[in-house]
């Protein structure tokens, strides 16, 4: 019998790419198939949320580049910088490398490069893979005691808010994210004023009371830290130091009201299978 | 940076003191401490003052203890240095999709506030 041909001979190399998410705390969070992704390529593309995370990655692979340099210094586009991201991460898969992009949380959470970079290698015929890994999100639900399961939860980057005509659902929690920048239209700053933020208290103020709880979240990227969590009103909002990692938490104002028409429906339905004969 | 790990003296579960090689007596640095940490229940949600008597036992640097007592990591650049610590840009990877203003929204043109759309709609 032949030896099949792919096993005489070694297959062309193909590049290819993966983007894992780190977690969010050093050494507690990464998955062991994040880290078999990290151990097994040719080249690391790292953005983390901390150098010192940073430097915790470099002691898993020889080869880890950074991507915060191509950040700018209040001069540039995040947008650039993102689409920089991408090209620097399919230059190298498209020399045949097994490329790891490596993100802080989970790399298709509020980051657009790592969708990007996918799309594109995919575009092109590369094998492309997301890993999953624990979001700053994941963490919020274990550390503020939310199930987003009992009352409904929405997410919203801040600006949606401001930038789009948003409706909002007062029944379920209300997460709203990088608020700290919230109304930045530049991409490049990375904290704005409280005036700024006046104008996203107006926004919510058309649904909420301004006395109506929020608590402004920040989880712990290192394993010596607790999350912290500052509980305020929705009017001190404007006038409370929020940096651009923290998150706010607006908790359910109203109930939901059962939906009689539908119950009568469900009713029908019952009735009809529980007793067909 | 490099810190000898002593051995515990200790109320610490045996064991759990420094799990790798640290039990041999190796020595950890900094993002080896960290790491230990952050793999060890016990050692993650310790209490601050258990906390700071875990990094003690571990032998951690000066810096270390004082970001555990304080929570501030800029404690750390003097190991680091100030550009590591200061490096949190990334955290901001944007997020929603940035429509033009007059982009059309089918499923919100012409619909009345608040009024769920029908499966026929």
């Amino acid at each position: 019998m032949n030896t099949p041909s792919m096993l005489s001979e070694p297959p062309s190399r193909r590049g290819s790419i993966a983007c894992v998410g780190l977690g969010m705390v050093l050494g507690s969070h990464l998955t062991p198939l994040a880290r078999s992704h990290i151990e097994q390529a040719d080249v690391i593309f790292a953005a983390l949320s901390n150098g010192i995370v940073e430097k915790w990655l470099e002691r898993m692979h020889p080869d880890v580049r950074s991507l915060q340099p191509y950040y700018g210094k209040g001069d540039k586009s995040r947008k650039v910088t993102y689409q920089e991201w991408v090209d620097v991460m399919m230059a190298e898969v498209r020399k045949g490398k097994v490329v790891c992009g490596v993100f802080y949380g989970h790399p298709g959470v509020f980051a657009w490069s790592p969708h990007a970079v996918i799309e594109a290698a995919r575009s092109e015929g590369y094998e492309a893979h997301m890993e999953p890994g624990i979001s700053a999100e994941d963490c919020l639900y274990a550390d503020l005691g939310i199930d987003p399961g009992r009352r409904g939860c929405q997410h919203f980057e801040a600006n949606q808010l401001l930038f789009f005509d948003t409706r909002i659902n007062t029944d379920t929690y209300l997460i709203l994210w990088q608020t700290g920048l919230v109304g930045d239209r530049s991409f490049k700053r990375l904290r704005t004023e409280p005036a700024y933020r006046q104008l996203l208290v107006e926004v919510l103020n058309k649904d909420y009371p301004l006395s109506h709880e929020a608590i402004v979240y920040r989880g712990a990227t290192l394993p010596i830290e607790q999350a912290r969590v500052r509980r305020i009103t929705l009017g001190e909002l404007p006038n409370v130091d929020i940096t651009a990692e923290e998150t706010v938490v607006i908790p359910p104002l109203s109930r939901p009201r059962r939906n009689r028409a539908m119950m009568a429906r469900l009713d029908a339905l019952d009735r009809m299978f529980e007793n067909p004969g | 940076m490099k810190r000898i790990l002593s051995s515990p003296a200790t109320p610490y579960p045996q064991g759990t003191l420094g799990t790798n090689d640290n039990e041999k007596g190796d020595t950890m640095d900094t993002i080896e401490i960290l790491e230990a940490i952050g793999k060890n229940a016990s050692y993650r949600h310790a209490s601050g003052e258990r906390l700071l008597g875990i990094l003690s036992a571990m032998d951690a640097s000066e810096s270390l203890e004082r970001t555990a007592k304080t929570g501030d990591q800029h404690h750390l650049a003097v190991e680091f240095g100030q550009e590591i610590v200061s490096m949190v840009q990334s955290q901001v990877q944007g997020g929603y999709e940035d429509q033009e203003d007059d982009e059309p929204c089918p499923e919100r043109d012409g619909e009345d506030e608040r009024t769920p759309l029908s499966p026929d709609s």
